[in-house]
C-alpha cells in the first residue's frame, strides 16, 4: 500500500487508514519499527529476542488498533508502552534470571543524582546495582527509561500519557526511595 | 526475572541495519493477524468434544426445568390441599 508522503508523516491519517484497513498498518508498521526494535533491543540485549518481543507488541498493536484513541500524545507513544508491556512479560516469563548491561557513565549519573560521593569507587556502585536490582518491574522501568535510555522528562510524560510534573514526581520518589535504602544499608 | 550489571569496558552494541531488516516481517504479522481474527474452520456442533459438551449442557437445562415444573406443581397440590382443610 502506497499513500503520499504528507500522509505518511501524519501519524494520525496513518491511524485512520488502519482503522479502516488492515493492511494499512503495514504504513505504520514500516514507519516504526526499526524505532520500537531498537527500544526493546535496549531493555533485552538480545537481537532474536528483540525481533519476536517487537514482533509481538506489533501483532498486539495491530489487533488494537480500532480500540486507539487519540488523546493528545504522539501515537509512538502508545506503540511504545505495547512494546514495553511486550518486556515487562517476557522479564516476567522467563524462568533464567537475565542479566542486562548498563554503561558506568549512565550509573554515575543516577549517583549523582541522589548525591552520593564517591561515585568512581566501584564498590558503591555494585551496592548501587544491588539496590536497583532490588526495584519494583514498574520502578525500574522508569529508571531505565530515564538513565539508560535518556528520555526527556516530556517523552517520559508522553510515554505514561501523564503531565511532565507527574513524570518528574515519579522519577524523584523513586530515586529518593534508593537514596533512603542507601542510608539505612 | 532480570537483573542489571555494569558494563565497565565494553562500548554498548548497537544492532546494524540489516539485522533489523531481517526481523521485520509484515507479510508474517498478517499471517499471525489471520489466525487470530479467522473464525474456526470446524462449526462448534461440528466438534465432536463440542457437541457433546453442548448436549450436556442442553440435557442438564431440560432436566433443571423439569425438576423446577414438578416442585411447582407439588407446590400448587400442597396450596389445594391446605384451602380444602381451612374450608
Amino acid at each position: 500500500m502506497k499513500v503520499s508522503p504528507e500522509i505518511y508523516k501524519d501519524d494520525q491519517k496513518l491511524v485512520l487508514l488502519a482503522q479502516k484497513d488492515r493492511n494499512a498498518f503495514g504504513l505504520l508498521y514500516e514507519k516504526y519499527f526499526e524505532r520500537i526494535y531498537l527500544f526493546v533491543y535496549k531493555r533485552v540485549q538480545d537481537e532474536a529476542k528483540a525481533g519476536d518481543i517487537c514482533q509481538e507488541a506489533m501483532l498486539k498493536a495491530m489487533f488494537n488498533i480500532k480500540k486507539y484513541e487519540n488523546r493528545g500524545a504522539p501515537f509512538s507513544a502508545w506503540l511504545y508502552r505495547i512494546a514495553s508491556n511486550e518486556v515487562n512479560l517476557f522479564f516476567r516469563k522467563s524462568k533464567k534470571m537475565v542479566s542486562v548491561e548498563i554503561q558506568e557513565k549512565d550509573l554515575k549519573d543516577i549517583m549523582s543524582e541522589i548525591s552520593l560521593q564517591k561515585i568512581d569507587d566501584q564498590d558503591q556502585q555494585e551496592r548501587l546495582i544491588a539496590a536497583l536490582n532490588t526495584l519494583k518491574p514498574e520502578h525500574s522501568e522508569i529508571i531505565d527509561l530515564r538513565f539508560f535510555m535518556r528520555y526527556s522528562f516530556k517523552q517520559i510524560a508522553e510515554f505514561y500519557n501523564i503531565t511532565e510534573a507527574n513524570a518528574k514526581m515519579r522519577v524523584y520518589r523513586i530515586l529518593e526511595r534508593l537514596k533512603k535504602g542507601w542510608k539505612t544499608k | 526475572m532480570r537483573t542489571y550489571k555494569v558494563n565497565r569496558t565494553k562500548k554498548p552494541k548497537v544492532p546494524s541495519k540489516e539485522t533489523i531488516e531481517k526481523y521485520k516481517d509484515f507479510t508474517s504479522l498478517s499471517h499471525e493477524y489471520d489466525k487470530m481474527v479467522k473464525r474456526p474452520k470446524v462449526p462448534l456442533y461440528k466438534d465432536k468434544k463440542m457437541f457433546l459438551v453442548l448436549l450436556l449442557i442442553v440435557l442438564i437445562a431440560i432436566l433443571l426445568s423439569q425438576a423446577g415444573d414438578e416442585k411447582s406443581a407439588e407446590e400448587d397440590i400442597e396450596s389445594i390441599d391446605t384451602e380444602q382443610i381451612v374450608d
